[in-house]
């Protein structure tokens, strides 16, 4: 911040004198300009006041404790119960020396008390303290306020990554493919995303990634690989060369220690497989049709971007009409905060075998019920994507 | 997290106990940055008593990793157990930065 500039601002600061002697008035306006503080606003009672103060809110408020008809102690209680005037410092003067008198000026709302007769000095530094606290609270709040504002406008760009309804529903439409999803970041931004990359008539790339870390820096490295995947990901011949390339990139751009956990998978409906590379992501898990058994994929892999001489082998599966693949963050498994409950892949896999039964419904939430007990807040960013494959395309195979 | 640390010849071990997350960034990073002065050729971070790690405490580990190269020194990860341990498999780290039970 500007010295000078804050400096001046403290002396342009609205002060308001309350008081029914002309005499003190007079005493303290001088005093404040010998200080620099000239904007000061002078009202001879306290009705007179609370009218200054609804036409504008001063900065500072010094007022005097005896006064006809009302007296600093109401004015003080009058002017808390205004609207924004909960923050205003108020001085109060006072030649009253009981220690019960003074305590009560406190429980009515001022400030700071002054003993008459006033110190030139004593009341300059006041003054100057109380202003100087008020401004800075008030930058605070603005700044906090304005950074609220900018976070909820991007959490809104966040969701805007994510595929939307109509995405899902191309998707069932072309694919005979069923996909949900659940989202959360833990601040209002976070590293997690999911993608989909239709390829051709039977073929679709599904992708999912979590960053290091999370919030603003987590959620802009989220932005940058979502552009270049969209721009990209169809280019790659196999889910194994993607996220080669995508390690290379992501090397050159992100600082040590900083990586992201990646899992592509290509459904191809025709020849009813599905092959997928991973990049230290959580165990991918298929549902198979009318079976209980849970068949968990390979996530291994070296994060994306640690090192560029990381390789990616492109692993396979079959993947049949009525089988269901659960796609998920870390969040729900590698967790420590009081309140959360980890849950191990033996616990999701018993879940996707209990809601295949029950057409797939409440999955979401019976898993974040569990993950969550108690609260609401999570510590890291929660993605969850379960794509069903009824077997009907728009080719009816 | 806490920790001791011992050093015999040219080899100082950190052992770290409790759980290593992203609060425990400026605690790691001092120990990051305690190796130019060590004059040290191996390191080795015991994980025996760590019973929990987040993404962000692996990416020190690569931090102290890249560090410890650019002055010739080793790094090797020990002892992981329970979740840490699958931590480090499941992002093949355990081949990368070199562990031993």
């Amino acid at each position: 911040m500007n010295v000078i500039h804050f400096q001046k601002r403290l002396q342009d600061s609205r002060i308001l004198m309350v008081d029914d002697s002309e005499y003190s008035v007079f005493l303290v306006t001088e005093i404040l300009k010998n200080g620099g503080y000239t904007n000061v606003a002078i009202a001879s009672s306290g009705a007179a006041a609370l009218d200054s103060i609804s036409a504008q809110i001063p900065d500072l408020i010094i007022a005097d404790v005896l006064m006809p008809e009302m007296d600093g102690f109401e004015l003080c209680r009058r002017i808390r119960a205004l609207p924004h005037c909960a923050d205003i410092p108020i001085i109060v003067e006072t030649a009253m020396h009981s220690q019960e008198e003074r305590v009560n000026i406190f429980r009515h709302g001022a400030t700071d008390l002054m003993v008459k007769p006033l110190n030139p000095v004593e009341l300059l530094a006041r003054v100057r303290i109380h202003l100087e606290k008020k401004h800075l609270m008030q930058d605070l709040q603005n700044y906090q306020h304005r950074v609220e504002g900018e976070l909820s406008d991007a959490r809104k760009m966040q969701f805007a990554l994510l595929p939307d309804d109509d995405a899902l529903k191309a998707c069932r439409m072309r694919y005979g493919l069923k996909l949900s999803q659940y989202y959360d970041p833990s601040e209002k931004v976070g590293g997690d995303f999911w993608m989909l990359h239709p390829l051709d008539e039977n073929r679709v790339l599904m992708t999912i990634c979590d960053f290091s870390g999370h919030g603003v820096t987590a959620a802009m490295n989220c932005f940058r690989l979502h552009a270049v995947l969209h721009q990209q990901a169809a280019q790659y011949e196999t889910p194994g060369t993607l996220l080669s390339g995508l390690n290379q990139f992501l090397f050159s751009l992100l600082p040590v220690g900083h990586y992201a956990t990646f899992c592509a998978l290509l459904i191809d409906t025709n020849k009813r497989r599905m092959t997928y590379a991973a990049a230290g992501s959580p165990t991918p898990m298929i549902h198979r049709a009318g079976n209980t058994q849970v068949e968990k994929l390979n996530g291994r892999g070296i994060p994306l971007g640690i090192t560029p001489d990381a390789t990616y082998e492109t692993r396979e599966t079959e993947f049949h009409p009525g089988d269901a693949l659960f796609l998920y963050s870390d969040a729900i498994t590698d967790c420590h905060a009081p309140g959360l409950v980890a849950l191990s892949e033996e616990v999701i896999a018993e879940q996707l075998s209990l809601h295949a039964k029950k057409e797939w419904n409440d999955l979401f939430t019976s898993l974040m019920k569990m993950h969550q007990p108690a609260t609401q807040q999570h510590t890291d960013d929660v993605t969850l994507v379960l794509c069903q494959w009824n077997g009907i395309s728009a080719h009816g195979k | 997290m806490d920790y001791t640390a011992t050093q015999n010849d040219a080899t100082a071990t950190y052992h770290l106990r409790g759980s290593f997350t992203f609060e425990d960034n400026p605690r790691f990073r001092a120990i990051i940055q305690s190796i130019p002065e060590q004059k040290i050729k191996s390191l080795v971070v015991d994980l025996a008593a760590v019973d929990f790690m987040d993404s962000a405490a692996l990416g020190m580990l690569l931090l102290l990793h890249d560090e410890a190269k650019q002055h010739n020194a080793r790094v090797t990860v020990a002892n992981p157990v329970g979740q840490v341990r699958k931590l480090l498999e499941i992002s093949m780290l355990d081949t990368y930065l070199g562990i031993k039970s």
